[in-house]
């Protein structure tokens, strides 16, 4: 038996053999790992890893394992267990912030991917199966319902429902996690009386996780502390600066600035050998090598050593996607990458900038993969009386935070300077006009010019 | 075509309203299988449901594209939809509806006349075209024929409460629109 300390739990304890988990290579390098990226550029606490928030998801998820798996169903606890604990060992430098360079550079001529299926989440399990480490450890057999738990293919809905879904033990550590190390109470809520209210929906010969009605309190004041989070934390303004920063930087990296050593970290093509290049890298090691002498100027290296010094890129704009006519709304929403660049051209030559520093971003409070997948809307509520009902019909409250999620916005980064507050308020008025005539126009030309190819 | 189209040509197809949750899924779910559009199905406890349907109707009241009244009627005696979801195309929907028919006609019309189609083949409510939708995800997964009875008992490893009433009078509908073989007695 081993046990930390931690700060949101007090005390984690694993047996020796899930301390032997703990213990190999592939697990430590998440202590290299931020959990939030430059997070702490806003809020300076931010500094906690993956591997916190791993041991963290572990201990959440045994504790939901031993509510919720009974009699015989007591012999899958220690795959939930070990699925909670290694379902971030994928993560690479910044996190989710680095899964759409990911995304953008993956080798599609070997990869596919289902359709349901992430890149990173293949990463993931490729990472678990190939680990010499883990593989010793936990064997075949298990390594492999383990990664089909994880990747959704293997386990019943409960079993998934622990490790992935709208009450998972991930979101249930993150936001007590990332609230107390960002040093905010947004995400605090009643975890005890949460797990103590969650129940098994019996549904025909399937079952899934549900909520008791007389504790549907407690799941609302988590989803309130999840939407305080996401507008306060992950989607705060500063943090979608530095993030797109990086992202832009490590593409450009990529693309323009021609590093080789950095499009081989995320060439993803299923080798070994790219999985070990992979493994390679953290935070730091990247910043450093970025900015180290031996590499060459370029993007990437400005961009990083402006993230180094906070010299951050601004926000020129911000405006709700619905403040725009009913067909631009409609294209900027579902066809944004086809009109980005020629947005960055254009507000480019309005503050005479390099386009190629100009960030058009589009988002919505929530994420796409959680509107999709994860909403709290469709958690049952198992009633004593009657059929159980959907969270979303059952609660006051969910409806108006989950329509405030789904607003979209559109803003554009750049590094511009203010001379002072009276500079910045005379020129973010002018930028305000001239970007909204130009997305308008941009979209016209574009739907013009698909009419005439038509 | 997407979800989010797909919602708003539906709404238009029904005069630009359409009066709960349920309905929309379920004919949805229809047009998707005629016209198989690629929208992903899973089983729910109400019957065949679309996430990313749902997602698209959240964008289209974010976008403004529909307006959503919700109407609480209470418990029924089954404990089916406690509170009705109406949607109504707004001025903003309907000007991106036209654009979706100048830009895709054929699609466009294809869908109309297969909603048509639907129709024809019977005025459904919600309740009885959600057991329509049951009874063909059931038929369809298990790729043969079934009888009534055996579409009952399968039913309620989904947890879904139907009759053999309830399916004999969803029969008539399902045969019109030829997308499962016959239901023996």
């Amino acid at each position: 038996m081993r046990e930390f300390r931690d700060p949101i739990h007090k005390f984690i304890r694993l047996t020796d053999f899930e301390s032997s988990i703990v213990d190999t290579r592939v697990f430590q390098r998440l202590r290299r790992i931020k959990q939030l990226a430059l997070a702490n550029l806003v809020y300076p606490g931010a500094l906690h890893t993956r591997f916190e928030h791993s041991l963290g998801v572990f201990h959440l998820a045994s504790k939901m394992c031993d509510r919720l798996l009974t009699g015989s169903d007591k012999e899958y606890c220690e795959l939930v267990k070990l699925a909670a604990l290694l379902h971030d060992v994928g993560h690479g430098p910044f996190s989710h912030v680095s899964e759409s360079v990911l995304e953008a550079c993956y080798d599609r001529s070997s990869i596919k991917l289902e359709q349901t299926e992430k890149i990173h989440e293949k990463l993931t399990c490729q990472i678990i199966s190939e680990s010499t480490e883990l593989r010793r450890l936990l064997g075949e057999d298990r390594t492999e319902k383990l990664t089909g738990l994880l990747q959704g293919t293997w386990g019943d809905k409960v079993l998934k429902g622990i490790v992935s879904g709208p009450i998972d033990a991930d979101k249930l550590d993150y936001l007590l996690r990332d609230s107390y190390y960002c040093g905010v109470a947004y995400g605090v809520y009643d975890v005890d009386r949460l797990l103590g209210s969650l129940c098994v929906l019996n549904f025909g010969e399937e079952r899934q996780l549900a909520v008791a009605d007389d504790d549907i309190h407690s799941l609302e004041q988590f989803v309130l502390a999840k939407y305080y989070m996401t507008t306060q934390v992950y989607r705060h303004k500063v943090r979608l600066i530095t993030d797109q920063m990086i992202v832009r930087a490590l593409l450009l990296g990529i693309n323009v600035d021609g590093i080789d050593w950095l499009r081989r970290i995320y060439a993803y093509d299923g080798s070994s050998e790219q999985l070990q290049e992979w493994l390679k890298w953290s935070d730091e090691l990247l910043i450093s090598s970025i900015c180290n002498p031996s590499t060459p100027d370029g993007y990437a290296k400005r961009i990083f050593n402006s993230l180094q010094e906070r010299a951050l890129f601004k926000r020129i704009y911000h405006k709700r996607v619905r403040e725009f006519s009913p067909l631009v709304r409609d294209r900027i929403t579902q066809s944004f990458r086809g009109m980005q660049e020629l947005l960055e051209q254009e507000v480019a030559g309005m503050i005479d900038l390099d386009h190629k520093l100009v960030i058009a971003h589009r988002y919505t409070i929530q994420s796409v993969r959680e509107q999709s997948r994860d909403s709290e809307g469709s958690i049952m509520v198992s009633r004593e009386a009657g059929l159980p009902v959907s969270f979303e019909e059952e609660s006051v409250l969910f409806h108006s935070i989950d329509e405030a999620q789904k607003d979209e916005w559109l803003d554009v980064f750049a590094p511009v300077k203010f001379k002072d507050d009276r500079d910045r308020r005379l020129r973010m008025k002018e930028l305000d006009k001239r970007i909204t005539e130009a997305v308008e126009s941009i979209v016209g030309s574009l739907a013009e010019k698909e009419r005439e190819e038509k | 075509m997407r979800a989010r189209e797909l919602f708003l040509l539906m709404l238009d197809h029904a005069e630009g309203r359409m009066s709960g949750k349920t309905l929309v899924q379920k004919r949805a779910y229809f047009l998707n299988l005629l016209l198989d559009l690629g929208l992903s199905y899973s089983p729910h406890y109400y019957g065949p449901y679309s996430a990313e349907l749902d997602t698209a109707i959240g964008q289209c009241k974010a976008l403004g594209f529909v307006d959503e009244h919700v109407t609480s009627y209470g418990y029924v005696s089954n404990g089916f939809e406690i509170k009705r979801y109406d949607y109504v195309l707004t001025q903003d929907g309907q000007i991106v509806v036209d654009a979706i028919k100048q830009r895709e006609p054929t699609l466009c019309k294809r869908i109309r006349s297969c909603l048509d189609e639907i129709r024809q083949a019977g005025q459904l409510d919600y309740v009885k075209l959600s057991v329509a939708a049951k009874t063909v995800h059931i038929l369809l997964s298990n790729r043969g024929t079934l009888s009534k009875h055996q579409i009952v008992e399968q039913a309620k490893e989904f947890g879904w409460d139907i009759s053999e009433r309830d399916v004999e009078e969803v029969m008539g509908f399902l045969k019109k629109l030829n997308v499962v073989p016959a239901v023996p007695d």
